[in-house]
């Protein structure tokens, strides 16, 4: 078997152009078929999410429709008393939950960030925290600790961050770094960093779990609001734990009557609802395109092998004369499937730098390898021994 | 002692009112060491007694005794081995693969010997066979720069390096000029005197008079049988 092994590598070597068309397609294949087992498994797993968010209470978010005037009006000076009063009814209600969500980038003039340059240059994720969201989405930390109760009350020189996990890198819990806001200096100190692959699921924005592995958390403290500004962040994005659907009904009449915001609300299951059919049909068409790659693919290892048995008749012949048996051919041929099956897959885990679910795509990698050596095998099996010997001595 | 008994032997090719019937019932017996010529014209059924000898093709009929194998019974995996272990085969094209060098060629059959020992002992025979055949100098060199004398003498190498009990020749100087065909035959009765079973396939009455037996086959039939 080892032999033969040799052999079909030198086989491939011997036809690397059409080897490495070959990788393409192969390598194209298994990525397609990844990205499916991602996106079902995604929506899965937000499905369980969202289920187990939603299980006591239901859960709505409130989807901001305020028009560009209103947006300029809330800026205001005469109108920060109204929008102070509408994030206290929001944010500290004692007959619902809310949670802000809406993250922000900043720029903070520490060369520390350098290394988590994003696209717009040294910029950063923020969110303001509550204890809702540590307890909502499970969050712990992996060093130092998470705001207790002072901290989003007491007002220091310095704010509490919890820095995620990708953070530790650079900073170490106590350390200090500053920035300006809006022409106002705040000062942080990193109090924690979050567990590696710490999520939150935000049903407006996406369907995807978002990673808080390069977020920053700083309490949703008013007393270190510098501006209106402040305010009205977490108000951009509002997740609500009612008790009735009456009460998401009165924000937004309440909303209504300051005339700063319009906000519909929506319940979360609806929304998972909406994303799912919207998903669905994105996977249906990536499995209609994963179904039509695949085939070419098939073909293609097909055809590749059928004429390279086609070649190889004489050879083949020569080796059955000298005791080869249809055994060995046959590795011989199938085993030339193998280096395609293990670059393919290093080239997907390399690319999309994840192993999940690599064993399901592994698992299917192998049906289409068993469906690719099939004809050939069968073609090779039908020629036999004596009809390649007699093709060659007769 | 008897090495090949082949009883009333028929192959027929193709189905139905398209049969051929190439071998009609061919009874054979022969000797360990013997050399024989098997002739006959075109078409007469010579190369497939050949492949029947050699295991590469079943007979439609009769029985075939190899050594104290019953051929009949064997599975193709045995048969497989069969050919490896008893057969050595030099065919008129040579049969070599073109882009192999010299020693890939001949060490070919080793590729398919499953015991580890023989296969180490008859790699270690592989010298001293190239250099009986006089390829020392060529063994590292592609088979496809050979000329084709030196062919059919990695034909032989190939045949001989798992010291099989018999040589089965088709035609092996059919391709070849005079001078390296006589050198071709000597090496082949030479392998006869070492004990070698050889059998060789021929038009050429040259040939089949340095043997010490000629079967003629006309028609799918022994027609003469003679010895020497």
């Amino acid at each position: 078997m080892k032999e033969q092994f040799y052999l079909s590598m030198h086989d491939l070597w011997n036809r690397k152009k059409n080897v490495l068309s070959l990788l393409l397609q192969m390598t194209l294949t298994f990525l397609l078929i990844q990205f499916i087992f991602n996106a079902v498994f995604e929506l899965q797993n937000l499905r369980q999410e969202v289920g187990r968010l939603t299980e006591v209470q239901d859960m709505y978010f409130l989807l901001d429709v305020s028009t560009t005037e209103q947006f300029f009006q809330a800026f205001e000076p005469e109108n920060i008393e109204k929008v102070i009063s509408f994030f206290e009814f929001i944010f500290e209600n004692e007959s619902f939950k809310a949670l802000p969500l809406q993250t922000n980038t900043f720029l903070p003039p520490d060369e520390r960030f350098d290394a988590f340059e994003g696209n717009m240059g040294s910029t950063m994720s923020f969110m303001y925290a509550t204890s809702l969201l540590e307890a909502l989405f499970d969050l712990n930390t992996i060093s130092g600790r998470f705001f207790n109760e002072t901290d989003y009350v007491n007002h220091y020189d310095y704010i509490p961050v919890v820095l995620g996990f990708d953070f530790m890198d650079a900073f170490e819990v106590g350390d200090i770094f500053e920035d300006s806001f809006h022409g106002y200096l705040e000062n942080f100190k990193v109090i924690g960093f979050l567990e590696q692959n710490s999520t939150y699921v935000d049903l407006m924005s996406s369907w995807h779990f978002q990673s808080l592995d390069r977020v920053m958390l700083r309490p949703l403290n008013q007393n270190h609001s510098l501006d209106v500004s402040y305010f009205l962040i977490p108000l951009s994005k509002i997740y609500v734990i009612p008790e009735s659907t009456d009460q998401m009904r009165e924000i937004v009449t309440y909303s209504d009557e300051l005339g700063l915001f319009s906000f519909m609300f929506r319940n979360m299951n609806d929304q998972l609802e909406l994303l799912s059919e919207e998903r669905m049909m994105w996977i249906q068409s990536q499995l209609f395109l994963t179904g039509l790659i695949t085939i070419l693919t098939l073909v293609s290892f097909t055809i590749s092998l059928l004429q390279f048995i086609d070649k190889k008749r004489h050879e083949f012949g020569i080796h059955y004369l000298v005791g080869a048996r249809n055994k060995d051919i046959s590795f011989r041929i199938a085993f030339q499937v193998i280096p395609f099956l293990i670059v393919g897959s290093l080239i997907r885990i390399g690319l999309l730098n994840q192993m999940d679910y690599g064993w399901l795509t592994m698992g299917i990698s192998l049906l289409l390898s068993i469906l690719i050596c099939l004809i050939p095998l069968v073609r090779m099996s039908n020629l036999n021994l004596s009809a390649l010997i007699r093709w060659r001595i007769t | 002692m008897t090495l090949i008994k082949l009883n009333h032997i028929k192959k027929n090719f193709g189905a139905k009112e398209a049969e051929v019937q190439a071998l009609k019932g061919i009874s054979l017996e022969i000797k360990a060491g013997e050399l024989i010529a098997i002739t006959g014209t075109s078409g007469s059924g010579k190369s497939t007694l050949l492949n029947i000898l050699g295991c590469l093709e079943e007979q439609t009929s009769g029985s075939y005794m190899l050594s104290d194998h019953e051929i009949n019974s064997k599975s193709k995996l045995e048969l497989a081995r069969l050919r490896n272990e008893m057969f050595g085969f030099v065919l008129q094209d040579f049969s070599l693969i073109e882009s192999y060098t010299v020693k890939q060629n001949m060490l070919l059959p080793l590729l398919y010997v499953k015991d580890k020992k023989r296969k180490k002992v008859r790699q270690e025979m592989f010298m001293e066979l190239v250099d009986k055949l006089g390829l020392t100098e060529k063994i590292n060199t592609k088979v496809a720069l050979l000329s084709g004398g030196q062919k059919q003498r990695v034909a032989i190498g190939r045949a001989l390096i798992n010291s099989p009990k018999v040589i089965l020749a088709d035609e092996p100087t059919g391709s070849l000029d005079k001078k390296t065909s006589a050198e071709i035959l000597d090496l082949l009765l030479t392998l006869n005197k070492e004990g070698k079973t050889v059998i060789i396939i021929t038009h050429d009455p040259k040939v089949a008079n340095h043997c010490d037996r000629e079967i003629q086959i006309e028609d799918g039939i022994i027609f003469k049988d003679i010895l020497r």
